[in-house]
């Protein structure tokens, strides 16, 4: 057993910090919130330049051909910097299915774009059924000589406006089983057909309304195989699922530091507060939720990366992590007392945004009933 | 990072299995085991200690000069872990073993080592541990028990609390106040070895809300203690005693004995049924125990961080303060949890009819309030993290 990263990975981890603190200050997170792209082209094109999204990829592909398990560790900093980019959705969402999934064409195609930083994907999945269960997959997708038609409502979808490409989830055929019958397809974001209207969210991340009318997709762009897409996505999931918490153990990480020192600085009756064994108590609740977040989410990644049957600890990872996450940002935010929710003040910016993380890809409740499943009831 | 454990500590692991598993009876967990404290009980569990020892596997990870095998302290972690999950007799002996050992080969003497050691790596003569004082719970430095110097022995007076055990102890490990006028709290207590034969001690036991009466009370009036049984420097003994409690803290068992539990109820609820129906088929269930089930995983890896920790010769204070507050309050949570589940039944005390799960769980309600106070109280652990983990001032 052996809690500390390699030394590759204590490099990986140091560099990137280095780089998102130099690159990625809380100004232009605030920036990119009001802008309408939500992301910045030139952080985009550096982070490429230091082969993040490629990280996980083979070297066929461009990629670095480490690890799951180091990719987490990158994006750990990525979500204690709460990086505005479309990262998690285009290399993870987008990226693993393509890779797990696509035939030569495909991955030739779009993996080496993702590693050099010159395609964005999205994934179009939940819809206003708001489940990630596959009965909540409605969307169709209509067969017409070489090509399908998809039409129907996507919600949530993240990044969907500065988008290259789409992976929608879509129904190909109607039947008992739900997993059944959907297909994945690559579709042009740019296709006629397709209308974009911006959610108002609390995280002020880019998530949208996605309607297809009669989209055109080719049948050479369908994701694997037709009717099987089920398959892919829940092959993609508990990466999806453990790339949410290693961001999540990331904010988590920062929000406790934040707090820890402005509980030695900020000073009430005349001592710093965090003497003050009220504020200690507290203080001490968080370390514990978030080493215990790091070490569940950490575990399962290698687990996954290892190649080990995982989903009891992907389940336990996400339950836990996204409550131990909204705890912390909570602590810390009585810890700040009122300064910390005016909006020129960075906790607020990691509290509005876990929720986004919480549910991706199912909540805390959602996560328990199928860790319940796995331990025999 | 890597969360297996070696093939070697797996192979040890079903050692202690399955010598758990001849030496403990079939039902022992269900009914099967001596109510605690009972002649029948000691005779049990003396003959269990004998055979802990007999395997040398209290000793294990000693040097190989006092009778150890120098074996990785993860075998010792390994053992705590497999001991509490199968709630072995007596495990409290077991650690103070550790403790004392501990202390012996980081603070004491060779003549003292050659005469305790092969007795604790026996396992057959039994310490208790003289910390806390009426006066002096978790501010332990407000020890008040003097040991004056009378040339060649301390002499001895004031009254310990929570000395569990002592009522059966052969020895019992104390700091007690030596140097009253040294410049520094810390600077005034030494510790100390005594024979709990002395002339002048009184043992008297204390009965807690279950029914066991193994915590003790006891009292030293003008006990004579050789200087010889003064272990490490004088004046050193508060430093000797925050090393023992960083090992009282940091055992696996935190989250082996709730992980047994919950195999409990998910057999107990998928087999009882409520209107008709299985336990294991209510949502409300389902979430409690799933919930149960990712808490004890948390926990575990929290605790398998403290061995690491250890085996890695780093700081365990905040660690272990961190594993002692999670794994005490989930026990807690995890039998309160199991007494709703079962309802009306929750009442029933082992030795009752009608009693489910033996009744064990509903003693474990009881006993359990221990877990959050006993080794440093769960507001005494929050402290420490804050201030040794985190760097918080101190008030």
């Amino acid at each position: 057993m052996d809690f500390a990263l390699s030394e590759e990975q204590e490099m990986l981890r140091n560099s990137s910090r280095d780089f998102l603190v130099k690159e990625c200050p809380k100004t232009l997170v605030r920036q990119m919130e009001e802008d309408k792209t939500g992301y910045s082209p030139a952080l985009w094109k550096g982070m490429a330049g230091l082969g993040w999204m490629g990280l996980a990829y083979p070297e066929t592909y461009e990629g670095s051909g480490m690890t799951f398990l180091d990719l987490a560790v990158l994006i750990e900093e990525l979500g204690r910097a709460i990086v505005p980019a479309p990262f998690i959705n285009t290399v993870v969402y987008c990226g693993m299915p393509i890779l797990m999934a696509g035939n030569d064409e495909q991955k030739k195609e779009f993996l080496p774009k993702i590693a050099k930083g010159e395609m964005i994907m999205s994934l179009a999945f939940t819809e206003p059924s708001a489940t990630w269960k596959p009965d909540g997959v409605e969307v169709k997708a209509t067969a017409e000589g070489d090509h399908f038609l998809i039409s129907g409502t996507k919600l949530f979808t993240q990044d969907a406006h500065t988008a290259n490409y789409l992976l929608v989830v879509a129904r190909t055929k109607e039947s008992k089983n739900k997993a059944e019958g959907i297909t994945l397809f690559l579709v042009d974001a740019k296709s006629p057909g397709i209308k974009l209207t911006p959610l108002k969210t609390m995280g002020s991340d880019k998530q949208f309304e996605v309607v297809f009318t009669k989209v055109k997709a080719a049948k050479k762009n369908i994701l694997g195989k037709l009717d099987h897409g089920w398959e892919v996505i829940e092959k993609m999931l508990p990466y999806g699922i453990l790339a949410q918490c290693a961001w999540m153990v990331g904010g988590a990480q920062q929000v406790l530091e934040m707090t820890v020192n402005y509980a030695k600085e900020r000073v009430q009756f005349g001592r710093p507060i965090g003497s003050f064994q009220a504020i200690q108590q507290k203080c001490a609740n968080m370390v514990t939720d978030v080493d215990g977040a790091r070490f569940i989410a950490y575990e399962a990644a290698w687990k996954l990366s290892e190649g080990m049957p995982c989903a009891l600890e992907v389940s336990m990872a996400k339950a836990w992590v996204s409550e131990a996450y909204r705890r912390t940002c909570a602590e810390g935010h009585q810890i700040h007392g009122g300064i910390g929710f005016i909006k020129d003040h960075d906790m607020q910016l990691y509290y509005r945004r876990a929720k986004a993380s919480e549910l991706a890809f199912g909540d805390s409740d959602y996560h328990r009933e199928l860790v319940a499943q796995q331990i025999g009831l | 990072m890597d969360f297996r454990f070696t093939e070697e500590q797996e192979r040890f692991r079903q050692k202690i299995r399955s010598f758990l598993t001849k030496e403990l009876p079939p039902d022992w967990l269900t009914g099967g085991a001596p109510e605690d404290e009972t002649d029948e009980w000691w005779r049990f569990t003396q003959k269990f200690l004998k055979k802990m020892g007999d395997n040398g596997w209290i000793s294990a990870t000693w040097p190989k000069e006092y009778g150890g095998q120098e074996r990785p302290t993860w075998e010792d972690a390994l053992l705590g872990e497999e001991l509490a999950y199968i709630r072995a007799p007596a495990q409290d002996y077991w650690f103070r073993w550790k403790m004392i050992a501990a202390l012996l080969l980081h603070f004491g003497n060779d003549e003292q080592r050659k005469q305790h050691l092969p007795g604790i790596a026996s396992g057959q003569v039994y310490w208790c541990q003289g910390f806390s004082e009426p006066g002096a719970g978790s501010d332990l430095g407000g020890v008040q028990v003097k040991a004056q110097d009378k040339g060649d022995y301390f002499l001895v007076n004031g009254q310990k609390i929570w000395t569990t055990g002592a009522h059966r102890a052969h020895w019992c490990f104390a700091p007690l106040m030596s140097d009253p006028d040294a410049p520094k709290r810390s600077r005034m207590l030494s510790m100390f070895l005594i024979d709990m034969k002395s002339p002048g001690i009184t043992v008297r036991r204390l009965e807690s809300l279950e029914g066991v009466a193994h915590l003790c009370e006891t009292f030293f009036d003008d006990v004579k203690v050789p200087k010889e049984n003064m272990v490490g420097e004088r004046g050193r003994g508060w430093l000797a005693a925050m090393a023992l409690v960083n090992i009282e803290r940091s055992g696996l068992g935190f989250a082996s004995m709730p992980q047994r539990i919950l195999e409990q109820f998910v057999e107990y609820c998928k087999e009882t049924k409520l209107n008709g129906r299985p336990l294991a088929e209510n949502p409300l269930i389902r979430h409690k125990l799933a919930e149960m089930a990712i808490e004890i995983q948390v926990c575990r890896l929290l605790a398998y961080r403290v061995a690491w920790v250890q085996a890695t010769n780093q700081d365990v204070t905040s660690v272990g303060a961190i594993i002692k507050l999670f794994g005490s309050e989930l026990m807690q949570r995890v039998v309160a949890t199991g007494l709703e589940i079962l309802g009306p039944y929750a009442q029933l005390v082992p030795g009752s009819g009608h009693a489910r799960l033996a009744g064990n769980i509903t003693r474990d309600y009881m006993w359990n309030l221990s877990l959050t106070i006993a080794g440093g109280t769960s507001e005494i652990q929050r402290i420490i993290i804050a201030t040794q983990g985190l760097g918080l001032p101190r008030m």
